[in-house]
């Protein structure tokens, strides 16, 4: 059974450009284009992983790596941004990300970030 | 003098002088009263010699009274000649005294310097000689119209005035313009003056650095604004990339070109990021051999691969520079990214750091390389935005080391010689406090 990635973006053709590449990649994935889809889906459909935009009108990433932070189990968030600026890369460790990626990027990178996640993600499970 | 009262009217007794003639009379007429009543022989000559030598005595003691006072009076207003000439050449505002015919009286120090005249030239010529030729005509009429009203008052107020030195050249000055009473028969217009250049150039500077500030964010913006569309464009090449028969090589490569583009103006987006991450930048003591140690450690591989050999010769005592370590490193890593550039087919890379040999308190940093050179004609475009001679330059980097460089008081010059290779070098001010940079080294 492939895990479901939630991919979060305002940009409608970005968020669904991710979802092409990681169906391609074998993943199962869900598109929120606003944050009050995305907390709803991340209810509902308690996805293995976010992946969300940093900038959005009603809501950011980080909002989102806090919410997905207080689900048990945790949800890991990989944040993506076309602002690249030493701040940014900062804000993302203090949300508490556990990936981040600058765009544009490699479709080969947003796949590996999500595997290496993921794989860790089971791992922490499993010591616990 | 409009501000002092008006002294009292002067009594018959405030005058010594008159004192003395008036004790005299007193003791002239009761010597004359005592004699006449009790003398044996009032009118004996011996009386009156003693009569006219008491007279001869008070003219004489009169006369010299007056002399001794004119002479005082003469040194006192001396004085006050000397203590007003050191006043007025000793002044670091340039003072200048002109005749209603325009004709200079007298210039003092400071404004024959500022205009560029030796001592004594000004005086007597025509004010007109200090006055920017395409002005010229106003100046006259506006001086005439001034002394048929004249008042005390700054100079072209709102406009900006500017004086003509001798070789020609002129500069921003402020006036106020002073209107004597005529207290003899001369009356004359002092003007005061100031050289602005200084204080023109740094709100020029200024305003530059608010419009980079502005223009910072703004870049900001269009690369986020890009980067979104690129990411869209690159992304979806390389799926129709993957999804691609093997068969079709022509289509293969049109996709290929466009994720290549992509990546490429998103470099470009990336590299005016760069302007908004240069704002407000925090300052403290840096190593530039560091720096130069961190560079080398993340090219070194790339520049071996290129055959590019590396000479560093770094002064271990060098001194430590106050700045933002990001920014210098980015210049430093630009410079050496152009002198791979420049030696496609190999060659040698020479880092000098030391103290710069002609200015105390200086570091100078050289970055030199073996490889093609820049054309005499490209050297005076080279600092600027957007000139670049590579195909995928984006002429941000050598402008951003300019502005880096200037943000930290220092400079960054060129020489180059076509066929034999580039040099670089930047000049940073130093810490020259021993104590704090060694404080601060402990400290890090």
């Amino acid at each position: 059974m492939p895990e479901t990635i939630l991919i979060v973006d305002d940009e409608t053709e970005m968020a669904d450009t991710c979802a092409r590449v990681l169906r391609a990649g074998g993943f199962n994935c869900l598109v929120a284009y606003d944050s009050a889809k995305a907390f709803a889906l991340m209810d509902s459909e308690r996805p293995a992983l976010v992946v969300s935009d940093i900038t959005m009108p009603d809501s950011d990433g980080f909002e989102m790596a806090r919410h997905a932070s207080k689900k048990s189990p945790k949800i890991p968030v990989v944040l993506m941004t076309a602002y690249h600026t030493p701040e940014i890369a900062r804000n993302v460790q203090q949300a508490g990300a556990a990936g981040y990626l600058r765009k544009p990027f490699p479709n080969a990178e947003l796949i590996a970030i999500v595997k290496m996640l993921l794989r860790q993600h089971v791992n922490g499970k499993s010591e616990i | 003098m409009a501000g002092t009262p008006n002294p009292k009217a002067p009594s018959l007794l405030s005058d010594p002088k008159n004192r003395v003639v008036i004790a005299y009379c007193f003791v002239a007429f009761t010597w004359l009263a005592v004699s006449e009543l009790f003398w044996p022989a009032p009118h004996s000559l011996a009386n009156r010699l003693i009569f006219v030598a008491g007279t001869a005595a008070l003219m004489v003691v009169l006369r010299w009274w007056g002399w001794s006072e004119a002479h005082r009076y003469a040194s006192q207003l001396q004085e006050s000649g000397v203590i007003a000439d050191v006043f007025f050449h000793a002044a670091g505002q340039g003072i200048l005294m002109v005749a209603p015919d325009g004709k200079m009286v007298r210039a003092n120090a400071a404004v024959e310097q500022m205009f560029g005249y030796g001592h004594g030239e000004l005086e007597g010529r025509p004010v007109e000689i200090l006055v920017p030729e395409r002005v010229l005509g106003q100046h006259v009429a506006h001086r005439a119209s001034f002394m048929k009203a004249p008042r005390s008052r700054p100079m072209g107020i709102g406009l900006d005035l500017a004086g003509r030195r001798k070789d020609g050249s002129e500069f921003p000055l402020e006036i106020s313009l002073n209107y004597v009473a005529p207290v003899t028969a001369s009356q004359f217009v002092v003007c005061f003056i100031t050289d602005i250049s200084e204080r023109v150039a740094f709100e020029r500077q200024t305003r530059q650095a608010e419009t980079m500030n502005a223009l910072g964010s703004i870049a900001a913006g269009i690369a986020h604004d890009l980067n979104n569309p690129l990411a869209i464009i690159s992304s979806r090449s390389e799926l129709m990339l993957s999804l691609l028969d093997v068969g079709n090589p022509d289509l293969r490569q049109d996709l290929e070109v466009l994720r290549r583009n992509a990546q490429r103006a998103s470099r470009i987006a990336t590299g005016l990021l760069t302007l908004a991450a240069q704002r407000a930048s925090e300052r403290q003591p840096v190593n530039i051999n560091e720096l130069v140690e961190a560079s080398l450690l993340l090219i070194g591989g790339e520049f071996r691969r290129s055959n590019i050999e590396i000479i560093t010769s770094l002064d271990r005592n060098v001194p430590l520079v106050p700045g933002d370590p990001t920014a210098l490193q980015r210049v430093l890593m630009n410079l050496v990214m152009n002198a791979r550039d420049a030696m496609p087919e190999g060659g040698n890379l020479t880092i000098v750091s030391g103290p710069a040999r002609d200015q105390a308190g200086m570091l100078q940093l050289s970055v030199a390389d073996t490889g093609a050179g820049i054309p005499a004609d490209v050297l005076p475009k080279l600092f600027d935005i957007f000139f670049t001679t590579k195909t995928s330059g984006t002429g941000l980097g050598l402008w951003l080391a300019y502005r880096t460089l200037r943000e930290h008081s220092g400079r960054i010059e060129v020489e180059s010689e076509p066929g034999k290779g580039t040099k670089f070098t930047l000049t940073l001010p130093t810490i020259r406090d021993r104590a704090i940079a060694e404080g601060s080294r402990e400290g890090s």
